[in-house]
């Protein structure tokens, strides 16, 4: 469950800052509505080729995760409202044989689970490099841009086996607002989110620098700047409004190649201004 | 030295010291900050008062919150009637404590749930359902305030 670390060096004043909430719940009930349930079941089932039963449903940013029973993860991912795959994982299919696919042959293999999904996806998806994961599979990941600002939260992950090839998991999350939605423009400049961050939270600048980000889960512009007290923490400070959305570590996987955001124009709204001008 | 001025330098140079008369990103922050911690103390607190605490009664319904910005004052004894209608539905204030109310608790359509506690703590926090009730689940979101007292 995605929680924050709410603020509580803010509790001996009004408290500029709230949570992110949890987008990922455990365990969830469908039985309130059960063609729903029937429907993600029989995708699910028909997707993993197998009669079992899920033991559990999950939801992940408004997926409906199949849990299906076994000693290692096998679930699928899907679209509730029509039963469209969105993802798997089947730790199964992970071995430990020696690697016969090097990082490049994996890459084709995952370039192909890309090649699948739709092209309205596809085409706001920039591939973000390879890593090696716990599981001792490669990972692929493609990351989603607007107007080259890196959207938290909306990708593309797959996994390939190194040992046979087999893609032990991909995941493609929904992207819950349309690019054209988006507001890519701060109005306040990164000092001003660092100097926000720095006084609510009672730290100071660290050589962390700022990124310009859009919170995929609810569409907020963002600051993401690191201020430290005791230890380095960081927040999403709201490029429109200041309002601090979250702090704690940065949420969701973040490209590591992304650097964009000190050099972004500003465009001060009127809203801003009136802050500026007096208003309180 | 005219000892005169050593009051006016002592007032320029306090700004000067504090490092926000050098640093209009400071500035421009504090002006911000402080629109965020005012910027519900011009609106009503929610529901009523009865016997010294605030009621209020919260609809909860696919995909939304009744009302979805809730405001109460700092030190109030806060009664929540939860009411949920349609499906199943839940509560949950993500962070902050409501007494011995556990998040996890499903509200049934019929059976109203109610939290009692004290809003000790000022602060926001982002309202939303622990309890799934169908496609657009994360969009059901509201704002709990507790304005602050100073």
């Amino acid at each position: 469950m995605k929680k924050f670390v709410f603020a509580i060096f803010l509790t001996a004043f009004f408290a500029a800052g709230a949570s992110a909430h949890s987008v990922v719940l455990y365990n969830i009930s469908l039985g309130f509505e059960p063609q729903t349930q029937a429907l993600v079941v029989s995708a699910a089932q028909n997707f993993m080729n197998t009669t079992d039963m899920p033991y559990q449903f999950d939801l992940n940013r408004e997926e409906v995760i199949a849990d299906f029973p076994g000693s290692l993860l096998k679930q699928v991912y899907v679209d509730p409202r029509n039963g469209s795959i969105m993802g798997f994982r089947n730790d199964n299919l992970a071995t430990s044989l020696s690697p016969k696919y090097s990082a490049d042959q994996a890459k084709i293999i995952a370039q192909k689970v890309f090649d699948s999904i739709p092209f309205s996806y596809g085409q706001e998806l920039v591939y973000g490099g390879e890593q090696s994961t716990y599981l001792g599979t490669y990972q692929y990941s493609w990351y989603r841009f607007v107007n080259g600002v890196f959207v938290f939260n909306n990708f593309l992950h797959v996994e390939v086996d190194p040992g046979t090839g087999n893609v032990v998991f991909w995941h493609l999350t929904f992207f819950p607002f349309s690019s054209s939605s988006l507001n890519t423009t701060p109005a306040i400049t990164y000092q001003v989110a660092q100097e926000i961050a720095n006084i609510e939270m009672q730290g100071k600048s660290t050589n962390f620098k700022p990124l310009l980000a859009i919170d995929g889960d609810y569409g907020h512009l963002v600051w993401v700047v690191q201020t430290k007290s005791l230890y380095p923490i960081y927040a999403e400070v709201d490029a429109q409004t200041g309002f601090i959305w979250y702090s704690g570590n940065v949420e969701g996987p973040l490209d590591p190649l992304y650097s964009y955001g000190t050099q972004a124009s500003v465009v001060e709204t009127p809203f801003i201004k009136s802050i500026y001008g007096g208003l309180s | 030295m005219n000892l005169k001025l050593v009051p006016v330098m002592f007032l320029v140079l306090i700004p000067l010291i504090s490092g926000c008369a050098g640093n209009p990103a400071m500035i421009d922050a504090q002006k911000i900050i402080s629109y965020n911690q005012h910027k519900y103390d011009n609106m009503s607190a929610s529901g009523i008062m009865l016997d010294g605490v605030r009621v209020i009664n919260v609809t909860i319904r696919n995909f939304s919150y009744s009302p979805d910005v809730i405001i109460v004052n700092q030190g109030e004894r806060v009664e929540l009637v939860l009411n949920a209608i349609g499906a199943p539905q839940g509560f949950e204030a993500e962070g902050m404590q409501m007494g011995g109310y556990n998040a996890n608790t499903v509200i049934n359509p019929g059976s109203p749930v109610t939290i009692s506690f004290s809003a000790s703590t000022a602060g926001e926090w982002i309202i939303h359902s622990p309890v799934y009730s169908g496609f657009g689940h994360d969009s059901m979101t509201g704002i709990f305030v507790v304005r602050g007292s100073s």
